[in-house]
């Protein structure tokens, strides 16, 4: 496998990978926590943070954890990072503790988490693997702070919480409902996709290696069934 | 066997090591997280009895009250009481502050902690402000959110009686 640059790595999921728009992960807290600006950018930054230091971790540990052990040790390392980034949040900022509510607990089954995890931190060093949680938790913040941006401008009128009295009239509560929520999740993926001309990896352009499967599926039959490796 | 006993070394030391941080954090956090609470609390305590200036902490171990009910605060100059429950919506962890005065009308409630994922239980709470039983009875619960709703009416219930008991047993107007 060609290697890749720091900052390839870095910026690698703000865009060409955004876990959100482009690989479809964390889809559930992407719709539940982006009524709201100031919820959604301290959910993105909550699992940033969590991102990096489990991937941090498990890239220190990659030759140590048994691969049929990997799966539970993942787990225990994501869990107790998320529920010290719990205790930080509970105890530093409260008011967006209570806005994120049972959200910041589940970002431990969070699938951006477990698949960089399994797809690039036990493959890589831990500088790469810290740049890789960098990237794809700032991905996740830009991706969940301009979906919260237009569902709470457009469909509440107002901004962090604070009322915006000339949107008052012209507001479109279907934004801040679970469908609003839906229809520009897809808009969003759209663009991304025209403003990388398609370049963005599709599912299908995922090479088997980088399958969370890989280890435990068949080979060859993914080539079988026509995915490209 | 050789192979089971290494796997399983490396998970328990992973579990130690995750359990060291978790304990350090916690020893740091513990006393603010308290403090947050403690703020919290007397910041609802006024959000739920508007014309309460000054309350305090009545002993409810020689009541029988409902489970949910946590804690009871009395406002000395006799305006009501401030009932603290904890129940379960569609999460646990639910903690409801209502305050109810002397004739047994609620003044006001609030939800300071929730596991809830619709988010109904922060903004349901003002539909009961300045109803009695009777009334709170007709309050609708929101579909697709039965159970946060529905807990959070029988807690409102539960918060009334209470008060109404305390007010009983000492005086009050119930």
């Amino acid at each position: 496998m060609k290697e890749k640059s720091s900052l390839s790595v870095l910026l690698n999921g703000i865009i060409k990978e955004n876990p959100v728009l482009v690989l479809v992960l964390g889809t559930c807290p992407t719709l539940a926590t982006t009524k709201t600006v100031d919820g959604a950018f301290g959910m993105g930054l909550a699992a940033l943070a969590v991102l990096v230091c489990s991937n941090i971790f498990i890239s220190m540990l990659r030759k140590i954890i048994p691969e049929s052990m990997r799966i539970p040790c993942y787990i225990v390392i994501i869990a107790g990072f998320v529920t010290i980034v719990k205790m930080l949040v509970q105890a530093f900022l409260p008011d967006l503790y209570v806005t994120l509510g049972v959200f910041l607990d589940l970002i431990t089954v969070n699938c951006i988490i477990l698949g960089r995890a399994e797809m690039f931190a036990n493959k890589n060093t831990v500088i790469h693997s810290a740049l890789d949680g960098v990237g794809m938790g700032l991905g996740f913040t830009l991706a969940l702070t301009v979906m919260a941006f237009i569902r709470e401008v457009f469909g509440a009128a107002t901004f962090a919480g604070n009322a915006i009295p000339f949107m008052e009239e012209y507001k479109i509560e279907f934004l801040t409902k679970a469908p609003g929520g839906l229809l520009v999740f897809g808009l969003m993926i759209a663009l991304i996709y025209v403003v990388t001309k398609g370049k963005a990896p599709t599912k299908k352009s995922f090479s088997c290696e980088g399958c969370p499967l890989a280890s435990t599926c068949q080979k060859g039959v993914c080539q079988a069934e026509g995915v490209e490796n | 066997m050789k192979t089971y006993l290494k796997n399983l070394l490396v998970f328990i030391s992973i579990c130690g090591v995750m359990t060291l941080l978790l304990a350090t954090t916690n020893y740091f956090t513990a006393p603010i997280i308290k403090e947050n609470e403690r703020t919290a609390t007397n910041k609802a305590l006024k959000e739920v009895m508007p014309k309460g200036e000054t309350f305090e902490m009545v002993d409810i171990s020689t009541f029988t009250l409902p489970e949910k009910v946590t804690e009871v605060y009395k406002e000395t100059g006799g305006v009501g009481y401030v009932v603290k429950l904890t129940t379960s919506g569609y999460g646990s962890g639910m903690v409801i502050m209502c305050g109810v005065d002397m004739n047994g009308t609620v003044t006001g409630t609030t939800c300071i902690a929730s596991n809830e994922t619709l988010g109904y239980e922060k903004t349901f709470g003002e539909n009961f402000t300045n109803k009695n039983n009777a009334e709170i009875d007709s309050v609708d619960t929101v579909a697709g959110a039965t159970k946060t709703t529905e807990a959070y009416k029988d807690a409102v219930i539960d918060a009334v009686n209470t008060a109404n008991v305390l007010a009983k047993e000492n005086g009050g107007a119930k």
